[in-house]
């Protein structure tokens, strides 16, 4: 095998599997075809998490409050104001770009660092919830309900399957970008600064600039993501946008599928999905268990297991496990 | 011409003053040595000039321009590039994705960098050891990596902090040969080392300070039979 046969192969295989992902709905109900438009938006979301997260070591606990702000961005210009969705989008993910280039810029002023960027970041999105219940304009607790219209410019349909190929559009972007951070130049002094940031100021690396940019641009493509998530759920709720569960998923999801992969955040959410919904089932058919604590108690074991023995996340594990087969020695040509 | 000059710096940490009032001149095209008893102040000079620490007063020039209050990242694009004593590298990342990182700091051109970083592999002789993870590297094998990291900045003067320190006496040896040889590619080298016969071998021109401040300089030959020097390293005759 050399390297253009294994390109071919990759290209198949994903070819293939766009195709599968292009015909599914049609082959299953509405319900299957809702979960997995969730899914593709968290692992969308994922994706954008693990840019900061993944490749630049900020490990961030409070990706929800920039999901709350392109959904609450959207929301609010929408139903408002009549600004279409895909504007209200790019205008909250704008939005979301300043909160986290002060969020990043603030981090390294002060040196705050680990656990206590974990901590502040938690904070963020627990405050701009505080605020948001408080605040009438923007539908307090309550949350604020979309109409069911059918606007295709506005982003609003009736029926789950336009946003499923919406969403489907938004997965394939992440890669896309992924992919291409992966090979630039800033995707390795991302990881190198992850991985010592004394050595790579030594070696000329903007310690301070790779923080911001990164965090500004994982912002962005959140505050993007919260918008699309809140059209396609056609409700917009304080406690669910800005909620702590949200940013637990998006770590949850990069940590388990394999965080600085390009695929890692998307297979590690489909697998957490499985498993949600798995749970629901069960606990739904068995009857009496509350299906949201089961789920928690059960991601929670997940993220211990994989800690102690996937600590690298499935993807790196796959890919070890199919180098070992291969004849082929040079990794960087697998992923 | 003078690639770098020192000041009258000083630097203290609370009421220690770890470097006082220090000067110092290097031209381009030779080897340094800086030496000194353990808590001279010779690491902490190293941190002030390559921009790690920002010293409570003095000037340093590097090429003419006034860098004092450049970082370490800015510095290491005109030239000035330092190693660590204990060596810091990408542990997740091959040794050649290591001196990658290096080598970016020309390009934007991961492609080209990475020709760049193959060539420093190959001068520095690693080639065996380009593929193993960073983090499961041998303490030789870390030095020279640190070494390669720095190289493949293309550094003007190039600032080595204790390169022996763990090395036995063979791969001392081969660590001179190799210091010679990147000398000899054109670069100036400044070493903190502690080992004498190292300084003796290779400095053209040794610094040695004690408690802060500088109290000789000059040829090996002269500075080591310095009575200040033997005084500070063997103690006083009662």
């Amino acid at each position: 095998m050399n390297k253009r046969d294994i390109f071919s192969y990759k290209l198949i295989i994903g070819i293939f599997t766009l195709i599968l992902f292009l015909i599914f709905p049609f082959f299953v109900g509405d319900y299957l075809t809702q979960v997995i438009v969730f899914a593709f938006i968290t692992s969308y979301l994922c994706g954008a998490w693990n840019i900061a997260g993944g490749y630049g070591g900020l490990f961030s606990f409070g990706h929800a409050a920039f999901i709350g702000v392109g959904a609450y961005t959207t929301t609010i210009l929408l139903l408002y104001y009549g600004i279409p969705g895909w504007i209200g989008m790019l205008l909250g993910g704008l939005l979301s770009a300043c909160l986290g280039w002060l969020l990043s810029w603030t981090i390294c002023r002060f040196r705050i660092k680990g656990f206590y960027f974990a901590i502040g970041s938690m904070l963020v999105a627990e405050i701009l919830m505080a605020i948001v219940v408080r605040t009438r304009y923007l539908g307090r607790g309550m949350g604020i309900t979309f109409p069911a219209i059918n606007k295709p410019f506005n982003f609003q349909f009736i029926g789950i399957m336009p946003y499923y190929y919406l969403a489907l559009i938004f997965v394939c972007l992440i890669i896309l970008i992924a992919y291409s951070i992966e090979r630039s130049r800033l995707g390795w002094y991302l990881r190198a600064t992850r991985q010592s940031e004394e050595a790579s100021s030594a070696l000329g690396i903007n310690v301070t600039r790779m923080k911001v940019v990164s965090m500004t641009l994982s912002a962005f493509l959140t505050g993007v993501g919260g918008g699309i998530y809140v059209l396609a759920l056609r409700f917009c709720s304080p406690y669910d946008v800005f909620g702590i569960m949200f940013s637990v998923t998006l770590m949850l999801g990069t940590l388990f599928g394999g965080r600085a992969t390009v695929f890692g955040p998307i297979v590690g959410t489909f697998m957490l999905t499985a498993v949600k919904e798995g749970l629901t089932f069960t606990a739904e058919a068995t009857g009496g268990v509350s299906s949201f604590a089961l789920v928690l108690v059960v991601w929670g074991i997940i993220l211990c297991l994989v800690a102690k023995y996937l600590s690298k996340g499935i993807v790196p594990w796959v890919t070890d496990k199919l180098l070992k087969i291969s004849p082929l020695k040079d990794k960087t040509e697998l992923m | 011409m003078n690639l770098l000059e020192i000041n009258s710096v000083t630097k203290t940490f609370g009421g220690l003053v770890a470097v006082n009032r220090m000067d110092l001149v290097i031209e381009e095209g030779k080897i340094y040595g800086l030496i000194g008893p353990n808590g001279a102040g010779k690491t902490t000079l190293f941190n002030i000039i390559s921009g790690f620490y920002k010293p409570e007063s003095g000037d340093i020039f590097f090429a003419g321009e006034n860098v004092t209050h450049l970082s370490s990242d800015q510095l290491c694009h005109r030239g000035l590039v330092r190693t660590f004593q204990i060596p810091k590298m990408f542990p997740e990342m091959s040794v050649i994705d290591n001196v990658l990182i290096g080598a970016l700091s020309r390009t934007k051109k991961v492609g080209l960098a990475r020709s760049e970083a193959e060539e420093i592999i190959h001068f520095l002789g690693m080639e065996a050891k380009k593929d193993t993870l960073a983090g499961s590297l041998r303490v030789h094998e870390l030095k020279r990596l640190e070494m390669a990291k720095a190289l493949a900045t293309k550094p003007k003067l190039f600032l080595l902090d204790e390169t022996m320190a763990g090395l036995n006496a063979v791969e001392q040896n081969q660590m001179i040969d190799l210091l010679k040889k990147v000398h000899d590619s054109g670069v100036t080298l400044f070493v903190v080392e502690h080992v004498m016969h190292v300084v003796a071998n290779l400095c053209e021109h040794i610094v040695v300070m004690n408690y802060g401040e500088k109290i000789a300089e000059g040829r090996p030959q002269e500075v080591l039979n310095n009575e200040k020097v033997v005084k500070v390293y063997l103690g006083e005759e009662d």
